[in-house]
């Protein structure tokens, strides 16, 4: 349960270290089935992609040892999108975007089985995609236990994913490959603290270009080309701290790193408050800043003796910010609502220390979800 | 495979106790319960002040002795729950209180002098007992610990771990009115549990409803002395050595029948402000006043310990 003030916290924390004592063993909101409903709106700015949402998902409880959560995503997204750029005068790039507007729908169905056992908890979770020009499928295995007292967590895991890509109109479908490992502790230091460690090493393999995307080269336009293979590792460091007044701060970081030579940190801090008559406000900030891919360029001024070349911006050098706020409230003890609002900047000159990307269209979007989630 | 309920009823503890829960068989239900209660028997062994040979008995027959006694895991863990308690508490749940019964004896219309309060208070306060997490020593001659309001509590927990360990899904411990629900009726309904009225334990006055976790009440139900017409209850608050007023009862529900109780208790210890802080608190809770009328937080029946 989440505990509700710093009295319970603390009771909690020396109870849950009774041998007698368990918490673990009760499955999601024991034993009711849990509906949740979720709208979410994104929208760049300058009339780029806007994509509207719709998330339906199902806590069920099987048996007191067994749970299942299936989540339903139908996703439509319009808009235009940048293709490649070229050298405007002086030099600096300018864009060239998909001219028509895209329209593309998604469908996407996740399940997640849970096994309690004695020792510890297995999550089964495949999941399924369905756009106009992607289709996915995906396994994740996870097995999570804990030893000393509760107080240390520790998680292992597995993820396959096998997808298809194609551009709309190519008859010719791309495969694509992914496999990656998870390891995760979490140590509770004290009765208000606790600290995350994640690791997670990722490999995909295959058609990992961007179908739509092209660059160009000299006064050559190319498709976008990039390794069929890209190594990744990723490590997550989270502490967070309960405070007195029914508050806690989350602060993260993580930093990744693959073999095409993107290298990102992201530093990430929230504070949840608690407020009477069953509020929760959570603003956040999240500041992101990354080193690009050695086949980056805005526009290529020579070819490139691997032939990889890439000008999307998301493998660029740059900076972004997000700043959000969630609320949520609780009404008639079963139900709650929430709402999450984010503005979103990403700027070439927002990238810590070192050169930037140029950067001719600064994007900026924000993010609107709405839910309400009511357990039986 | 059709369940059906099997009840169990067995003393621990000084009270009559009762292991509800749904099994295919008779003979699965009396595995798990034969388990559950050895569990409990061994609880009470190991943490009756009444025993001999218990190891309280033998932590309370060190006061005085600077070695102290050095302790298990489990018993650490309800040491740092009971300190926990007291802290949380600002000092008035007090596992260190018990002594005070020598001086209030409910059975005899008398109270005690100012001096045998006085006196009795210099053996009361966990702040004075020397706790590293691994051994305890009570300081003074004459002090004592008493795990009421925590080991009975814990007791229904361990009970319902165990069961939902053996694969039980559906039942409830009762011990001696702290409960713990290992899960609903298998056809989904929850346990109606009375809670009795504190100036007529045989009556029933409200009843909570409930799926899972813990129910524990504290209150005046029986032993109390009247003199001139004033009501001395026999819960004792320790920095005074006298009864708490107040409140007459508390009831809390909780996801541990452990919390629930020791919420209860500190209610009953802050007596009129009690009732603010259970609201602060956030748990479902119920409590009868002074003339023994009833509130009832208006979810308590309906909402489960979540």
């Amino acid at each position: 349960m989440a505990a509700t003030n710093s009295y319970l916290r603390h009771l909690m924390a020396a109870a849950v270290a009774l041998p007698g004592i368990s918490v673990a063993a009760t499955p999601i909101d024991k034993g009711d089935v849990v509906v949740d409903l979720k709208y979410v709106h994104y929208e760049e700015q300058d009339d780029l992609m806007t994509v509207d949402a719709e998330y339906l998902t199902l806590g069920i409880p099987l048996t007191g040892r067994n749970d299942l959560t299936v989540s339903i995503e139908f996703e439509t997204m319009s808009g235009a999108s940048p293709i490649f750029m070229s050298p405007g005068q002086n030099g600096d790039p300018v864009v060239v975007k998909s001219g028509a507007s895209i329209t593309d729908q998604r469908t996407a169905v996740t399940a997640s089985f849970r096994h309690f056992f004695d020792a510890g908890t297995l999550t089964v979770a495949p999941s399924w995609s369905d756009e106009d020009d992607y289709t996915s499928q995906a396994l994740t295995l996870q097995y999570e236990w804990d030893t000393n007292n509760k107080n240390t967590t520790f998680a292992v895991g597995v993820g396959f994913a096998s997808d298809e890509v194609w551009a709309e109109g190519q008859v010719i479908r791309n495969d694509k490959e992914g496999r990656s490992v998870f390891f995760g502790v979490t140590q509770v230091l004290n009765t208000s603290s606790l600290l995350q460690l994640n690791v997670s090493f990722a490999e995909e393999t295959g058609y990992l270009s961007d179908p739509y995307k092209l660059v160009q080269v000299q006064t050559s336009i190319l498709p976008d080309s990039r390794p069929d293979d890209r190594a990744q590792i990723a490590v997550l460091v989270r502490y967070i701290r309960h405070m007195a007044d029914d508050a806690s701060v989350h602060l993260t970081y993580r930093l990744f790193n693959d073999d095409w030579d993107v290298q990102s940190h992201t530093f990430e801090a929230s504070w949840y408050q608690e407020l009477p008559g069953d509020w929760t406000v959570t603003p956040s900030v999240r500041y992101y800043t990354q080193e690009k891919a050695d086949f980056y360029e805005p526009y290529f001024v020579a070819f490139r003796n691997d032939g990889y070349y890439t000008s999307d911006f998301r493998l660029a050098s740059y900076g972004s910010v997000i700043a959000g706020v969630k609320i949520t409230k609780k009404i008639a003890g079963n139900t709650g609502l929430d709402l999450n609002l984010q503005y979103y900047a990403r700027r070439g000159d927002l990238k810590l220390g070192g050169e930037h990307s140029l950067d001719p269209e600064p994007l900026s979007s924000y993010l609107v979800t709405l839910g309400i989630k009511h357990t039986f | 495979m059709a369940m059906r309920q099997y009840d169990f009823s067995f003393e621990a503890m000084a009270c009559v106790n009762e292991l509800s829960l749904y099994a295919s068989n008779k003979r699965q239900a009396t595995a798990v319960a034969k388990k559950a209660i050895d569990a409990i028997n061994k609880l009470e062994s190991r943490y009756s002040r009444y025993l001999p040979d218990s190891l309280l008995t033998r932590i309370n027959e060190s006061a005085g002795d600077t070695r102290g006694v050095a302790v298990d895991e489990e018993t650490a863990a309800l040491l740092n729950y009971s300190q926990t308690c007291f802290e949380q508490s600002d000092g008035m749940f007090d596992i260190t209180s018990g002594v005070l019964r020598r001086i209030w004896n409910f059975r005899e219309n008398k109270l005690p002098t100012d001096s045998e309060v006085a006196d009795t208070l210099q053996l009361i306060g966990w702040d004075k007992v020397i706790w590293d997490e691994s051994r305890i020593v009570l300081p003074l001659t004459g002090m004592e610990l008493d795990f009421g309001g925590v080991v009975k509590e814990y007791a229904a927990d361990t009970c319902a771990t165990l069961c939902r360990d053996m694969g039980v899904r559906h039942g409830l411990i009762n011990m001696g009115g702290d409960i713990h629900v290992i899960g609903p009726h298998p056809d989904g309904s929850p346990w109606k549990i009375g809670i009795q009225s504190p100036d007529d334990p045989g009556s029933i006055a409200t009843t909570v409803n409930l799926k899972h976790g813990g129910l524990a009440s504290s209150g005046d139900y029986q032993r109390s002395i009247v003199i001139d017409g004033k009501r001395y209850g026999h819960i004792l608050n320790p920095k005074t050595g006298w009864p708490v007023e107040g409140l007459r009862a508390v009831s809390v529900v909780a996801p541990q029948c452990l919390i629930a109780g020791s919420t209860s208790t500190i209610a009953m210890l802050k007596g009129e402000a009690g009732k603010r802080w259970l609201d602060e608190v956030g748990l479902p809770y119920l409590w009868f006043d002074e003339s023994s009328r009833l509130f009832i937080k208006d979810d308590c029946s309906m909402r489960e310990a979540s």
